[in-house]
């Protein structure tokens, strides 16, 4: 169960079902690295294009200058839209537009917040913009503020458990479920705890584990995760 | 440092998330971290200007060389602040001159240049490590937190500069069009004030991206120390350990020094104490326990070994205490009483405020009448203009079934045979349930409540009724009725007629008889 006096940068947000969706909202960091990628893109295609035009003289730069216009307002919108809320930049960073309530961006909010990232820009280079983002408590941009939408982290496609194979023995007692969590995740992260860590956590769990101690204690945690991720031996 | 203090959610995150958390971390304690910052960056500035007077170009490139000096500031406050010890300003004083002389050498020269220095710092300035140990500490550390430290060093460089153009742009929008001013002279650093004017915006953009840089290489090398030391699991261990504890009647485990168990030796001195919670023999043997640990500390800071003397030093920290037995005197009947708050001086002053807001708040109650009564003697119509509110009828229940009161039609089944013919499946087979329903209710005494579904009526029917073969039908039915309604699946047509022809056997009181 969240804490709520502890810090972190996750929105919970509950479906009418009862539900918390956790939503990790994405700071200024990644969020100024994505723009760069994207202003990187947008630009490498304008040059690629001036490239091009340049042969057709005047009519060359009126369609530049549209193309200009059209990317420069809407390159955001069209990739929020239909690209799953993420422009490429968003993409390569695991990064999405959701509404407040982490409903997908519709069209009203996609445009309002991406019209009002001139309001953004002012005074000038995202000035308001990045205040306004270490200001507010969901990392959100004046034009976010203003559309109801969150910029989150996507969630990692879920991976299979990756338990060491061993023998698997239930636990002494009834666990909550948070503790399970702990459990097997003690067990999944042994390939990045050292092996001196591990035992002292075990340690930890001295009525777990019956008094073992060192690696046999961690192998006994070990058993209880495999038994209760349902590995029966 | 006691990880239960800790006052953000520990778990393993990237390291873009892990930066957020710096930038939380900043908005949670602004106060302290910005005083910080000013109290040390704000008479540096003063001071360079006065040093270099007539140089002032100079001032920023000396500002800008000092930084890894002024970033210790708010580190000592985050660092603090974040276990769960905001640290008050006399401390903060006290402790200034030893936090920034601690390797300023080595900060200011071959560090400086360290693209990775917010993740590297904390290792310095918090773990206090130097030399060797620092170099193979930062290499346990490892490369997957020195990477997004980098690019958390060029991204605030860029917002920095952007923040300082941006502040030029503000200026510049802000000045009134009768000032003779053009926006080039804005960034005119030829005379002295348009240099010290670029001084002071600069210290401005510094002042706002450097605090958040330093948050969050702190919260890159948190995050990075949870992943290799599992801190999120220590914690959620700790308290499941204390569960189980608890869970075990009468005994209370008295201190958890484990480590210092082990590293003390001598297990006769069983720092991990079990006791009844209550009762005088174990009250004693905790007592001799504690005894004991006194006595073997003691023992060790007499040593002679340099070795045992520090660990009897470390052993005496507060946080590494196995135990403490604390007496006192208690009336036995009566609780404690909560101590009394001490009134707040009354000075003149305090009480020439007081009433001054007492007189401010009486004249703003006056001013709020005149203002009603004005209100109201302009403009009474906005008053009497209010419409009565509508209340709307509640909906009649349609769809279903509705609260039977009253015994069904003789009639139904043909009725709702003539609904089927008429091409209303659906019509047919809700006046055949709704009928049944009203007949279970009316006849065979069956308390169907209104917001009973089918299936609990069907279960309330099993339970209560006698008559097998009208129950069988009214299950035939119910499901009849269930793949109509909600399945759209009406029964074929000599479905519908057996159900039709059936149901007066079962509702129909022969003429005569009553129930």
């Amino acid at each position: 169960m969240p804490n709520p006096a502890l810090l972190d940068t996750v929105r919970h947000v509950e479906t009418p079902e009862g539900i918390t969706l956790k939503l990790r909202v994405a700071g200024p960091m990644a969020r100024a690295l994505a723009w760069g990628m994207d202003s990187l893109i947008r630009y490498g295609a304008l040059w690629g294009l001036s490239m091009g035009l340049v042969l057709l003289g005047w009519a060359g730069l009126g369609v530049w200058l549209i193309t200009l216009f059209l990317l420069e307002w809407f390159y955001p919108v069209v990739f929020e839209i239909y690209a799953d809320g993420a422009t490429p930049g968003k993409k390569a960073l695991g990064l999405q537009v959701v509404l407040a309530n982490g409903a997908p961006v519709d069209w009203p909010a996609a445009l309002i917040r991406n019209l009002l990232r001139a309001v953004d820009f002012l005074p000038a280079f995202y000035g308001f913009g990045v205040v306004a983002l270490l200001v507010s408590r969901d990392f959100q941009r004046l034009g976010d503020l203003a559309a109801g939408t969150l910029v989150i982290y996507r969630d990692p496609p879920a991976k299979p458990l990756a338990l060491p194979p061993g023998p698997a023995l239930p636990p002494p007692l009834p666990l909550s479920a948070a503790e399970q969590q702990e459990l097997i995740a003690f067990a999944e992260r042994g390939s990045v705890l050292n092996p001196e860590r591990q035992e002292e956590l075990a340690a930890l769990l001295a009525d777990c584990t019956s008094g073992l101690r060192g690696v046999a204690a961690v192998e006994r945690l070990r058993a209880h995760a495999r038994w209760l991720v349902g590995e029966r031996t | 440092m006691r990880l239960d203090a800790v006052a953000a959610e520990l778990r393993p995150r990237n390291s873009w998330e892990a930066t957020d958390l710096g930038a939380t971390m900043l908005r949670r304690w602004p106060g302290p971290v910005y005083r910080a910052w000013f109290a040390l960056a704000l008479p540096l500035f003063v001071l360079l200007h006065l040093l270099c007077w007539g140089h002032w170009w100079l001032v920023p490139w000396l500002l800008w060389w000092l930084k890894p000096l002024l970033d210790r500031a708010p580190l000592y406050v985050l660092g603090h602040a974040l276990f769960g010890d905001v640290p008050d300003r006399r401390r903060f004083w006290r402790e200034l001159p030893d936090l920034l002389r601690c390797q300023a050498l080595a900060a200011l020269t071959w560090r400086r240049f360290d693209p990775a220095r917010s993740f590297h710092v904390p290792v310095t300035q918090l773990e206090g490590l130097a030399g060797k140990v620092r170099r193979r500490r930062l290499r346990d550390l490892g490369q997957p937190g020195r990477g997004p430290a980098v690019w958390l060093t060029v991204i605030c460089a860029h917002l920095e500069i952007g923040l300082d153009l941006a502040l030029i742009a503000l200026a510049w929008m802000l000045i009134p069009d009768f000032v003779d001013l053009e926006w080039y002279e804005l960034l005119d650093d030829a005379e002295p004030w348009g240099q010290l004017w670029l001084n002071a915006v600069g210290f401005c953009g510094m002042s706002l991206v450097e605090p958040f840089y330093v948050a969050a290489g702190f919260a890159l090398y948190l995050n990075r120390r949870t992943w290799l030391e599992a801190w999120d699991l220590e914690l959620g261990f700790r308290r499941l350990a204390a569960r189980l504890a608890q869970t075990r009647p009468a005994a209370v485990v008295v201190g958890l020094a484990l480590g210092a168990a082990l590293w003390v030796g001598q297990p006769s001195v069983g720092f991990a104490a079990d006791a009844a919670s209550d009762g005088d023999l174990e009250l004693d043997i905790v007592k001799m326990r504690c005894e004991q640990w006194r006595t073997r500390v003691a023992e060790l800071a007499d040593s002679t070994d340099p070795v045992q003397r520090a660990l009897a030093e470390t052993l005496r920290d507060p946080e590494l205490r196995a135990c403490v037995v604390e007496e006192r005197w208690r009336w036995r009947d009566r609780p404690e009483r909560p101590a009394v708050e001490k009134p707040v001086a009354d000075g003149a002053l305090a009480r020439g405020f007081a009433a001054g807001v007492e007189y401010a708040l009486w004249f703003a109650l006056g001013l709020l009448a005149a203002v009603a009564a004005w209100r109201l003697w302009r403009q009474p119509v906005t008053l009497r203009g209010r419409r009565p509110r509508r209340v709307l009828a509640k909906p009649a229940l349609t769809l279903g079934r509705n609260d039977p009161t009253a015994p069904p039609a003789a009639d139904l089944g043909e009725a709702a045979w003539r609904l089927w013919t008429a091409g209303q499946p659906r019509e047919a087979l809700r006046a055949l349930y709704q009928g049944s329903l009203a007949g279970l209710a009316t006849r065979h005494g069956l308390p169907v409540s209104p917001s009973a579904t089918e299936e609990d009526c069907l279960r309330l029917a099993a339970a209560r009724l006698n008559d097998a073969k009208l129950l069988e039908f009214f299950r035939r039915l119910t499901r009849v009725w269930q793949a109509t309604a909600y399945a759209h699946r009406p029964p074929d047509e000599t479905g519908a007629r057996a159900l039709c022809a059936e149901w007066p056997r079962h509702f129909v009181v022969p003429a005569g008889s009553s129930p």
